[in-house]
């Protein structure tokens, strides 16, 4: 295990470059990718279609590897594991929030939720209940338990994902344009939501937009294009609260 | 697995079967048939392999069959028929008495029955001969100071056949000379028949009997065609325990042979469908058709043809009317047919001439008016016949007593296949030494050579130790033989012919039954249910005590007909695969489509950190699910449906079935075996047909979560 720079750093990603084969050539989606994350950032991933955002979220969700360079989640190195080590770690490590939801139609919102805590186990009925409850509550779900996800909005399913994405604490929490499948007002408000939690507890969001208008929200704004990080513009009044939400962090 | 994992596993099965029930139901019903049909073919089957067994087992085979060690084929009991220019080599137990003291010892062996089978040929006898015997008969009983004329009268109708007879054969002379010319053989023989059809022949036999009946008999008769010889497959068998052993044993008409004598017990079956009356049989058939089957002659284009055929050999018919009857059936043919003027050979063919509107007035007529004037069975009950042992000179005299039955099974063709002789008469045929026949050897080497005298007091303390076992003479046989009127002390002096005589009378003791050889020996057991650990017992002791004999099942041992439900096996097993390829296709096809429209969600539980045992888990607990409850209704229903038939009984289709049914109906029982094995079979199969389809869902990339699209 090679270990990042300094313990704040919680995603760290050295050269990646991913080549997607397209009959005889191969087209490059990443062409050399250098970032780091750092613990509490609430970030965004912004470029055109195309330009390699969902790839470069797709290493760092460890559901695919890169052709090249190495991925550090959490100080270890994702590209030499085995495929059950990578279930293990976004189990553990990560949440997934999708830009179709992706609840499972046959569950109820409240067994949706539930379900990374039966797969890492170790949980009892009540404190599964407690943590599944709390969460729903904090999305504002909590009358919504027995209903299955297809009688629900698209904003309330959104809501669901972002519960079931953080029920098992995770280090990171990664959104490939959680917004997109939303109309605007709903699509401020589950960014407002994602905030929230970012700024009461700290957890690390990384989310893919092509959406300017969510921007102005994050503490961090990573352009992409061509498989390549355009420099970062520096948001001024977003600092302050970067040390905060880290302390909250740590102290959680 | 975790509990947590598990509970998962489990709620994700339940609801996606739950959600997709409109094409679980469709895959459940599939397997629930399968199920259903496994259950019940599988119950059926065993009850038929019950019904069979029990046929065979209690009438013939008994549980076990014990044959030479040596033997170079397999003891096969009914395999034989058809097949019996190139017997089987069996060999044969020598001593059947010590193998019976060893063998009943063990306890739960009911009986040890010696058995041998054997291909014998019984001879129909001659007519003239027949006929000449019966004038001579008739001549005895009348007084001798009357003369030929009024003898004549007296013996009209013996006379009136011996001469149709004649005619017959010379009218029969008469055409071979113009067809073929003639030759000194046929000239003589026409000659001779000439001889016979003047009137001063018969009024000279009138006279005086002794030489020109000699003469029908030695010049006359061997123009004559014996009557069809009648093949008869026996079991030789010591027959008192034979009737106390085999349960569906039963004595149909006559009686049965007295205890420990000699004696032929000819099988009810063919006794009606092979020895009776080849036109009475016609009759017989046409009526049994229409009436317990259903099946018109019209309907049935081989009756149809069968009646023809028969009807054709009215000639052969005819001759076998005895004269008095020729004319009583030519007046009674000629009012019920309407045709005052015709004769025999006109009537009887227009009479035959069946057809489903006339039969039932004809079978009336036949059984009323003709029957009673012929002789329907050309050997009656009561009779001497001769059991000719196939191939060889070997022959034997017995008594005919009656005819048997095996309970239950009388109509299939199985229960048709023996006749029963004594085991002595069958030690005879086969041509195993007895003490008996040794002494009666020695007997005629004292009659036909100068022997010493020593040997002649060996041979008198020989005979005259055998006298205590000679016991009552039964009346039956009384009627028959009033030779046999014998007296112990004169037992020495007894000609050839008398001692013949005696001997069919004869009481043998069980020692004597017992002691000597067989061809095999039917274990008969209380048990029925210990087959396999009372087999492997018998063996043991067969090994402990160095008995010369090797065990077989009544399946084996009863040749092709056992297999029969090793033929019933495999059409079930061909039956098993095939439901098992129909439920493997469907499922897996079932699950294939399940893990393509869950790709996303696969995909889905994979990036969120679902291991692969976790789809798996989901795939085979759907499909075991779905297969177990499909699979407890089919067996439920399969359950329901054989006790329903447990409770009214399958009737048997054809008599053909009775055999295989155990009787005229069938009545299927399930039992634990039948019931787990359809369902664990089809389970097997879910299991194996989601294999693959699971298989593919664990391959499913947690990347496709990405794209998905709900």
């Amino acid at each position: 295990m090679e270990s990042g720079q300094s313990g704040s750093e919680i995603v760290v990603l050295k050269d990646v470059v991913k080549n997607y084969p397209l009959g005889k050539v191969s087209v490059p989606a990443l062409r050399g990718i250098n970032l780091t994350l750092h613990r509490g950032e609430f970030t965004a991933l912004v470029g055109a279609s195309g330009s390699g955002k969902s790839t470069l979220l797709n290493m760092i969700g460890c559901v695919d590897l890169p052709s090249e360079g190495k991925v550090f989640i959490d100080g270890v190195d994702v590209t030499q594991e085995s495929d059950k080590a990578l279930t293990r770690l976004r189990l553990h490590k990560l949440g997934f929030i999708f830009q179709s939801f992706n609840l499972v139609n046959v569950l109820t919102v409240y067994q949706n939720v539930e379900m990374p805590l039966l797969l890492q186990g170790g949980f009892s009925a009540k404190e599964r209940k407690a943590r599944v409850e709390k969460l729903l509550n904090q999305v504002g779900l909590s009358s919504h338990l027995k209903h299955r996800p297809n009688e629900l909005s698209g904003g309330q399913r959104q809501r669901v994902s972002i519960a079931r994405a953080l029920v098992g604490q995770p280090k990171i929490v990664l959104a490939d344009e959680p917004t997109a499948n939303l109309d605007s007002r709903t699509g401020k408000e589950i960014i407002d939501l994602m905030h929230d939690i970012n700024q009461s507890d700290g957890t690390t969001f990384l989310f893919s937009t092509h959406d300017q208008r969510v921007v102005s929200r994050v503490d961090r704004v990573i352009p992409i294009e061509d498989g390549l990080l355009l420099p970062e513009e520096p948001i001024e009044q977003k600092s302050s609260a970067q040390g905060e939400t880290q302390g909250v962090a740590l102290s959680g | 697995m975790d509990k947590g994992v598990l509970q998962l596993v489990f709620q994700l099965s339940i609801r996606s079967l739950w959600s997709h029930r409109v094409k679980n139901l469709v895959v459940g019903s599939i397997i629930f048939i399968g199920v259903f049909l496994l259950v019940t073919a599988n119950a059926m089957l065993d009850s038929v392999s019950r019904g069979m067994e029990s046929s065979i087992t209690a009438s013939i085979t008994g549980h076990l069959q014990l044959y030479d060690k040596d033997a170079q084929d397999q003891l096969s009991m009914m395999g034989m028929m058809g097949n019996f220019l190139s017997k089987p080599h069996i060999g044969h137990v020598a001593d059947f008495q010590t193998l019976r003291n060893e063998i009943e010892k063990h306890p739960n062996v009911k009986a040890l029955i010696p058995m041998g089978t054997d291909t014998t040929i019984v001879y129909g006898g001659n007519r003239i001969d027949q006929a000449a015997a019966e004038i001579r008969q008739a001549l005895k009983q009348l007084p001798p100071e009357l003369t030929a004329q009024e003898k004549q009268q007296h013996l009209h109708a013996h006379q009136q056949h011996l001469q149709d007879l004649i005619d017959h054969l010379h009218r029969e002379y008469q055409l071979i000379i113009k067809f073929s010319g003639k030759q000194t053989k046929t000239a003589l023989a026409l000659a001779d028949l000439k001889q016979a059809r003047k009137e001063t022949f018969w009024q000279k036999l009138m006279l005086e009997p002794g030489p020109n009946l000699q003469f029908l008999e030695t010049h006359i008769a061997p123009l004559m065609d014996d009557e069809n010889p009648v093949f008869m497959e026996v079991i030789g068998t010591d027959l008192d325990r034979f009737k106390d052993t085999f349960p569906r044993f039963k004595i149909v008409k006559g009686g049965m042979v007295p205890s420990g004598q000699r004696g032929v017990l000819v099988n009810d079956t063919q006794y009606e469908k092979v020895i009776k009356d080849r036109i009475a049989r016609v009759f017989d058939r046409v009526w049994e058709k229409r009436n317990e089957e259903n099946i018109l002659i019209k309907d049935d284009k081989e009756l149809g043809q069968y009646v023809e055929r028969r009807a054709k050999e009215y000639k052969q018919w005819l001759l076998s009317f005895e004269s008095e009857a020729r004319l009583d059936i030519q007046q009674a043919l000629q009012t019920f047919l309407n045709a005052p003027e015709a004769e025999l050979d006109t009537l009887i063919p227009e009479f035959l001439a069946l057809s489903d509107e006339n039969f039932l007035a004809r079978y009336d007529f036949f059984y009323t008016h003709i029957a009673p004037k012929l002789d329907l069975y050309p050997i009656d009950i009561g009779d001497k016949i001769t059991l000719r042992k196939f191939g060889e000179g070997e022959s034997q005299q017995v008594i005919f007593y009656g005819t048997y039955q095996f309970e239950g099974v009388e109509k299939s063709g199985f229960s048709a296949l023996f006749h029963l002789v004594d085991m002595t008469t069958f030690r005879d045929l086969y041509g195993f030494m007895t003490e008996e026949k040794q002494i009666e050897i020695n007997k005629l080497k004292k009659e036909f050579s100068t022997v010493e005298w020593a040997r002649i007091n060996v041979e008198d303390e020989l005979f005259s130790s055998e006298e205590g076992l000679i016991a009552e003479i039964s009346l039956e046989a009384e009627k028959e033989i009033p030779e046999a009127e014998i007296t112990l002390s004169s037992s020495q002096n007894l000609s050839r012919a008398e001692r013949q005589a005696r001997r069919l009378t004869k009481r043998y003791s069980q020692i004597e039954i017992d002691q000597g050889a067989v061809l095999s020996a039917a274990v008969v057991l209380h048990d029925e249910t210990q087959i396999k650990k009372s087999r492997k017992e018998i063996e043991a002791i067969i090994q402990n005590k160095s008995l010369p004999v090797q065990v077989i099942d009544w399946q084996k041992a009863s040749g092709y007909v056992g297999q029969m439900i090793s033929v019933m096996k495999i059409i079930l097993v061909i039956f098993i695969v095939f439901v098992f390829l129909v439920s493997m296709v469907v499922v897996n096809n079932a699950m294939l489509m399940s893990t393509i429209n869950r790709y996303g969600e696969i995909g889905t539980l994979r990036a969120i950190g679902a291991g692969r045992s976790v789809i798996m888990g989901i795939f085979l607990l759907e499909s075991t699910l779905l297969t177990l409850v499909a699979a407890f209704f089919g067996a439920i229903a399969g359950i329901i449906t054989v006790k329903y038939f447990h409770a009214v009984g399958i009737a048997a289709p054809r008599f053909e079935f009775y055999f295989l049914f155990g009787g005229p109906r069938l009545f299927p029982d399930i039992d634990i075996y039948d019931l787990y094995l359809g369902p664990l079979v089809i389970l097997a199969v879910s299991v194996l047909a989601t294999f693959y389809p699971a298989l593919l869902a664990t391959r499913v990339p947690p990347i496709i979560a990405m794209s998905a699209r709900e």
